[in-house]
């Protein structure tokens, strides 16, 4: 009796001393790059927004932005883990310009407030303004994805139908030091209905 | 208005019986003659059977179970009273809200509907009314017609639509005064049962249901695009039908003399 009571307390110094107990469940937090951004045309007709080359209905012009997703710590996740993830370079600023002017807008302006960022959420999506946009833009609960995608929809569109060019211009935090320059670039012409 | 109908069917039911009371001849105990209680267990389809269960994206049956505890009397002239206290599987009505604000709103679809909380429930469903016995050597037949309610759970519902052809886009609240309403409900069926022993047997019993619903909701409604909130109350009224199929065993007290039931 007395032996396996010596046992049995034995045995339990043994798991205290090298067992691996953990009272909290480990919170993951992880930093992503984005590099090599990509633009293409949305129409935003149906339920989902597309992408597409044809002519747009000027009332669904969408854009979206994509640029691939890099995890520099090189940490694997498995895609079950819920993990935060925060931008290692910040977005500051995103912005839209005009290339060509239409209606009272001149060539060059920015429309960046005739924007809106289609951002999902738990529901199903909300639009938030491209300053509101930031936050979701470079902080978010996601499980990981090999692309990086932002959807932009134009809410107040051209009057007229016709071809038109805008520029995308995104900036990073320059307090961070990013490893490339700011991107700028300009969308294929798009022709609206 | 429920309880006018069912004192009306009730009355309607026993102003026969007791005149044909006078007539009757029983055996064993008089007053027990053609009484008898049951159990039944079965499975119901109701409108959109499937609507209610989504577990890892599949339907499951199970949702559709129904049970009943039956109480009644055949009196000697064939009619007779029943009741019944059971459950009925939970239906989910936020697809009803989600057609209802669908129509309100022409050129829209919803892009979300929030998950119901009554999947794979049971709800209460009460039903009083008449049946007919049609005796046939072992086995009895009878007919009936049955009011009663069920409840419904008023779950506040979450639905987002969007407008085709445009990126505008509402979210809806949708919230009751009250967590439960009770539908009205009119059933007619009928049971064969099947004489094991003198005084009890099996039956099987079928139903074909109509289901009378009339929400009132509080919505509100958020457009996206313009970040605006509007109040507004909405009434939704629909019906629904079901069918469902039970087995059980019953009970008899005693049965009138020569009748076979």
């Amino acid at each position: 009796m007395t032996r396996a009571l010596f046992l049995l307390m034995s045995g339990l110094c043994c798991l205290l001393m090298f067992g691996n107990f953990q009272c909290e469940q480990h919170y993951c937090s992880l930093e992503f790059e984005l590099r090599n951004w990509h633009s293409v045309w949305l129409n935003n007709s149906g339920i989902e927004p597309i992408t597409s080359s044809d002519p747009i209905p000027r009332s669904a012009l969408g854009i979206r932005l994509s640029a691939a997703f890099l995890n520099p710590d090189s940490l694997s996740v498995s895609e079950n883990e819920a993990c935060s993830w925060q931008a290692f370079h910040p977005i500051s600023q995103l912005e839209i310009f005009a290339t060509n002017g239409f209606d009272t807008i001149a060539n060059g302006d920015n429309i960046s407030s005739r924007f809106r960022l289609r951002a999902l959420n738990a529901y199903s999506f909300q639009y938030l303004t491209l300053e509101q946009a930031l936050g979701p833009v470079n902080f978010f609960y996601a499980p990981v994805t090999p692309d990086y995608e932002i959807d932009l929809v134009m809410i107040e569109p051209p009057s007229q139908s016709g071809a038109y060019q805008f520029s995308v211009k995104i900036t990073y935090d320059s307090l961070s030091m990013p490893p490339s320059p700011d991107t700028f670039f300009t969308l294929p012409t798009v022709i609206l209905q | 208005m429920k309880i006018t109908w069912i004192a009306f069917m009730a009355a309607m039911a026993i102003t026969p019986v007791l005149i044909a009371q006078k007539d009757s001849v029983a055996t064993h105990p008089t007053w027990a003659a053609g009484m008898y209680g049951s159990i039944s267990v079965g499975y119901g389809l109701f409108s959109d059977p499937f609507r209610n269960v989504s577990v890892m994206g599949a339907s499951l049956p199970a949702t559709g179970l129904i049970y009943s505890m039956d109480a009644g009397i055949a009196f000697r002239n064939k009619f007779g009273l029943r009741a019944v206290i059971g459950r009925i599987a939970a239906r989910n009505i936020r697809p009803n809200i989600k057609r209802a604000l669908e129509a309100a709103n022409p050129g829209y679809v919803a892009t979300f509907l929030s998950a119901s909380g009554v999947n794979n429930k049971l709800s209460k469903h009460y039903a009083i009314g008449l049946s007919y016995a049609i005796p046939r050597n072992q086995w009895c037949f009878q007919p009936e017609l049955l009011l009663g309610s069920t409840t419904v759970s008023l779950e506040t519902t979450f639905v987002q639509l969007k407008e085709l052809g445009t990126h505008r886009a509402c979210f809806y609240k949708v919230k009751s005064d009250f967590q439960h309403y009770k539908s009205h409900t009119l059933t007619f069926g009928g049971r064969a049962a099947w004489y094991v022993g003198q005084y009890w047997g099996v039956f099987a019993d079928a139903w074909f249901l109509t289901i009378w619903n009339n929400f009132q909701y509080q919505v509100e409604k958020t457009d996206l695009l313009e970040q605006t909130m509007d109040t507004e109350n909405v009434q939704i009224k629909n019906r629904e039908f079901g069918a469902t199929g039970k087995l059980g065993i019953f009970l008899q007290i005693a049965r009138w003399e020569g009748n076979g039931y």
